[in-house]
């Protein structure tokens, strides 16, 4: 018998980047907490790295959809993102889990990844396997019926993660998704992100760079809302010497790119984030 | 869509209004303390729960207002913002739950309280009932969006319980308030406020509640429209309804004296119906449960009357929508006693309170048999008025007047007095002087203390 083929499956792809920044702006209140940043992402697990105020939560929420670029060009998927304009489509294709993540603590899991899959206007008939397979990904297939309030820290956090997945998305945004897992829980969950990146851009923010070293195919580094550094795993382990702070190849290469970047900036204003574009190459 | 709705009822605190209402309705004045005023009147029922809105509102608008803010203290609302799923196909589905279950609350409540109504209601019209009842429950509704839509606008855990207060203030006061306005007597009745304390052949005329209907309605689909629109543009369009129903509702509205001008005469509900056998002792056909109980002081009223000439030969229940805001018909020559019921309650069996029954003759006598309204002197009796009317009952039933603290303190010391200077004339000159008191009642002219005292009219 045929089947029907949505035109999502038979339209080519026609971008050559999911993520596509230049001279991006975002505002977080009235402060500009991405400032002229240029990125390109596709496909694969990417780790988001920098230091608290960054800019790493403002330039999620604005990859997320939820705050719109006040100035720069930001295109998702191939589509331009401006205030006030249509983002359903390309929201369809979009997973996140906040940093703050809520939920209904009445509603089960099932309930809860379910009403999520709604939300983010999935098939009906497509819903209930999409959850099943989700809750299982996450591991809380025996915790399924259970009430979200009676669930710990970790587990919830594995539930926001649930519905991040469920519809398959495209780009998966993950605002600091291991806290609260305890270390065999994140080695599970690095498994999951390595899945997850065969087909889609994946951008986990943490503060951990181990998690970064340990799963991600490539490393994003900011610093006051503009780019300092985009390479491999190895290249930012290779990036740092024996003086560098830090208690691993992967720290002391952070603490380096940012002490140099510091440096930079403050001896020339001019030449933040341009100079360094969207190239693979180290900072050095 | 049913499945998301399952969920979203279960998001919504739909099921807590319904129970909170009905158990604030049952445990407060209006199940427990109002009961007994509803006289086996359907019409007084439906008014009562119009009137009990003060509170029921205050759930309705609260429960809107936190159902509208849990999204954000559940912390939902970056989650939610991230998802393609348009606000209304989200936010309806709630909308809707809620507004079934405010209405839910008020039917329940009234089918609850018309087990104190149904068992001995002698009269109903249901049409203008279900209008009554009707406008009560789009007020839950309105109520209940008009919260979301505070709640929703001001997202903060201070908004529900100050926009319920808001509520109870402009249900409270602004219906007050609205009526004193110089010619804004109409625009009291763009509120629901409506009073059970009003006689048993007064009615909502149909027309009256369609329209006010309509209004409160519109005001509800225009607070519906700002919640569901997720653009700052529509929700500045959505107060059209309110502001198109305003300008075409309001003047059509009946004029008068606040929500007293919602009402008419029932002409069906004013028929009479009369006791068998003379003297004719007649009540409203909505008051007929009352007939046989009310018959025989009502006759021991007119053979005392029968002392005097050209005595009363009839006592008939005047249909009225309130005391003293009619006069009785000019036809009238003074053959009829004007009964007034609405001070004598009944309990869910229909009786009435035998001292009620006791006091009815004692009522039907006062000013000599001649309603008080006659010359509409209500409000302006004096005390020497008052006492002519406790020394002329007191005389027609043959006994000296017996000490009443109702009445103020110099009625009191009158009423003394003039019994002695009434009782040491001879008694022809008695009767002619309760006779020329009555006269002066009915004719509306001289000062009956006077004549009562000093046999003369100064």
């Amino acid at each position: 018998m045929a089947r029907i083929v949505s035109s999502d499956e038979t339209t080519p792809t026609r971008y050559a980047w999911s993520v596509q920044a230049e001279g991006l702006m975002v505002k977080a209140g009235r402060h500009l907490a991405v400032n002229g940043l240029d990125l390109r992402m596709g496909v694969g697990v990417q780790g988001l790295l920098g230091p608290n105020g960054a800019g790493k939560t403002t330039l999620m929420r604005a990859l997320a959809t939820i705050v719109p670029p006040s100035g720069g060009d930001l295109i998702l998927l191939g589509q331009r993102m401006r205030a006030g304009g249509d983002a359903r489509t390309v929201r369809r294709s979009l997973g996140y889990l906040p940093q703050s993540f809520g939920y209904y603590p009445r509603f089960t899991v099932r309930e809860f990844v379910e009403y999520m899959a709604w939300m983010k206007e999935m098939p009906a008939r497509e819903i209930p396997g999409a959850v099943q397979r989700a809750i299982e990904r996450i591991g809380l297939a025996d915790r399924a019926e259970a009430k979200l309030k009676t669930l710990s820290g970790g587990m919830l956090r594995r539930v926001g993660i649930a519905q991040a997945v469920v519809n398959d998305p495209q780009i998966l945004l993950l605002d600091e998704p291991t806290v609260g897992l305890d270390p065999e829980q994140r080695v599970g969950f690095r498994e999951l992100l390595r899945e997850m990146g065969t087909d889609a851009c994946v951008l986990v923010s943490t503060h951990l760079v181990e998690d970064v070293a340990a799963a991600c195919t490539d490393v994003v580094l900011i610093n006051e809302g503009q780019l300092v550094w985009q390479g491999s795993p190895q290249d930012l382990a290779g990036a740092g010497g024996g003086g560098d702070a830090g208690d691993s190849p992967a720290e002391r290469g952070y603490s380096a790119l940012l002490r140099d970047h510091r440096g930079r900036a403050a001896n020339d204003p001019q030449a933040s984030g341009d100079t360094w574009g969207t190239g693979r190459r180290p900072a050095r | 869509m049913n499945r998301s709705f399952r969920i979203e009822l279960r998001r919504s605190n739909a099921l807590p209004l319904v129970a909170a209402v009905l158990a604030v309705m049952v445990l407060s004045d209006f199940l427990l303390g109002e009961r007994n005023s509803w006289d086996g009147n359907w019409m007084k029922l439906a008014a009562g729960g119009r009137s009990s809105l003060l509170v029921m509102v205050v759930f309705a608008v609260g429960a809107g207002a936190m159902q509208a803010g849990l999204d954000y203290r559940r912390g939902v609302v970056e989650l939610f913002a991230s998802t393609p799923r348009p606000r209304r196909s989200r936010v309806l589905p709630v909308a809707l739950a809620l507004a079934i279950a405010s209405v839910l609350a008020y039917l329940l409540t009234f089918a609850i309280a018309s087990a104190w109504v149904a068992p001995y209601a002698t009269y109903a019209n249901p049409l203008a009932i279900a209008g009554v009842v009707g406008v009560g429950a789009v007020t839950m509704v309105t109520a209940v969006w008009l919260g979301l839509l505070a709640g929703h606008l001001l997202p903060s855990r201070l908004t529900p319980p100050i926009a319920s207060v808001l509520a109870l203030l402009l249900m409270a006061v602004a219906s007050e308030g609205l009526g004193s306005l110089g010619n804004g007597a109409a625009l009291s009745l763009l509120l629901p406020d409506l009073s059970p304390s009003v006689e048993g052949a007064a009615t909502v005329p149909g027309r009256v509640s369609a329209l006010q209907a309509v209004w409160l309605l519109a005001v509800g689909v225009s607070a519906l429209a700002a919640f569901v629109s997720a653009r700052r543009r529509f929700r500045v369009l959505a107060v059209l309804p309110a502001v198109l129903a305003l300008v075409l509702v309001a003047p059509q509205l009946p004029h008068g004296q606040g929500y007293i001008a919602a009402y008419t005469i029932d002409p069906r509900a004013a028929e009479l119906v009369c006791a068998a056998g003379t003297p004719r002792v007649c009540v409203t056909r909505v008051d007929a449960a009352r007939l046989t109980q009310v018959t025989a002081p009502a006759r021991a009223a007119l053979t005392a009357l029968a002392r005097l000439p050209h005595s009363p030969t009839a006592v008939i229940e005047q249909p009225r929508i309130e005391a003293s805001t009619v006069k009785p018909p000019p036809s009238d020559r003074g053959d009829t006693v004007w009964m007034d019921l609405t001070p004598y309650g009944v309990d869910r069996r229909g009786r009435m309170d035998p001292e009620d029954i006791k006091d009815l003759t004692v009522q039907l006598l006062a000013n000599v048999g001649v309603s008080a309204d006659r010359c509409l002197r209500t409000g302006g009796m004096s005390s020497a008025d008052f006492a002519a009317s406790e020394i002329s009952t007191a005389w027609l039933l043959g006994h000296p007047p017996t000490p009443d603290s109702r009445l103020p303190a110099g009625s009191q010391e009158q009423t003394r007095t003039g019994w002695t200077a009434l009782t040491s004339v001879p008694a022809a000159e008695q009767r002619k002087r309760v006779a020329t008191m009555r006269k002066a009642l009915l004719t509306c002219r001289g000062d009956v203390y006077t004549i009562l005292t000093k046999g003369k009219a100064r």
